[in-house]
């Protein structure tokens, strides 16, 4: 029985049309070269997403177990050319040369004070800067590398529920990039697996009916479910 | 966790988790006997987790 991992022997090629070969080989060539590509990528998220999928796991821990330090800095308060919250934010950064991504959470009422966070995976930094007193307060918090596995899977700088909270830092960028990227290629490998399923005959019935079972199941959590309840 | 469908949804993420794994071993394996595959495989395989951990390095630190 011939398996999708098998090269065509130069008997089968002969009785295809040479660009149907060619596409056959080079998608079988491609899904292994995808695949080796995004190997640490796919076991960092399906690994992280099983953590995420189970918060009770006490070894996996981050929070509860995180090192704080807090300090105070003089700052020289941003010049009335540096316009707008994220610029200061970013003056402010600068001084104390802290990097990563600015999340708003709270809205500015006193011109004086200025809160904000900034995490990248790892580390979270609460600034509280007093600008009147040319001062700044960090409370820094440092996780193991559980809370970092869990932060890289979900690191996208952006809330749905919150349009203020967009990507500032280039590494943000990048890594959302790259996680499309990712999504691209698995949807790349299924589609070209797919079609080395549907070339083998013996296997199209069994595959189908696999198909045809997730499909469905699939199909009552991302629709059925709100349609019943 | 109280609802069925919601205790459901958790086995079936830890499954499709599980399955990846496994079929990201057996594509090891498959990849790893053929031959002529191998040497470009070993550099992509390479590539990759040089940027995944480039890239991780890079946010972590």
């Amino acid at each position: 029985m011939p398996s999708s991992t098998e090269p065509i022997g130069p008997g089968k090629s002969q009785n295809v049309p040479r660009f149907r070969a060619q596409f056959e080989r080079w998608n079988r060539k491609l899904h292994f070269y995808a695949g080796l590509f995004l190997l640490f990528f796919m076991w960092l998220f399906a690994f992280s997403g099983l953590l995420l999928n189970h918060p009770t796991w006490t070894f996996a821990e981050f929070w509860t177990n995180r090192e704080e330090t807090n300090y105070q800095r003089d700052i020289t308060v941003p010049s009335a050319d540096v316009k707008g919250d994220l610029a200061q934010a970013h003056d402010i950064l600068k001084q104390l040369k802290i990097e990563g991504e600015i999340m708003w959470t709270t809205t500015r009422a006193d011109p004086n004070q200025f809160d904000f966070q900034v995490r990248r995976p790892g580390h979270f930094f609460f600034i509280k800067a007093e600008l009147a007193q040319k001062r700044v307060t960090v409370r820094q918090a440092e996780v193991n590398q559980w809370g970092v596995i869990k932060a890289l899977h979900s690191f996208t700088g952006v809330q749905m529920d919150d349009p203020r909270n967009s990507r500032d830092w280039a590494l943000t960028s990048l890594w959302a990039f790259s996680m499309d990227a990712v999504a691209a290629g698995l949807i790349f490998m299924v589609l070209s697996s797919l079609y080395m399923w549907f070339k083998l005959p013996q296997k199209r019935l069994p595959g189908a009916i696999v198909l045809g079972f997730g499909s469905l199941i699939c199909g009552l959590f991302c629709f059925g479910l709100r349609w019943l309840f | 966790m109280n609802w069925f469908y919601m205790r459901a949804w958790r086995w079936m993420a830890d499954a499709t988790v599980y399955l990846i794994l496994f079929i990201s071993v057996s594509g090891i394996y498959l990849w790893y006997v053929l031959r002529a595959e191998r040497s470009v495989g070993f550099i992509l395989l390479f590539a990759g987790a040089l940027s995944f951990f480039g890239m991780a390095y890079a946010l972590i630190h």
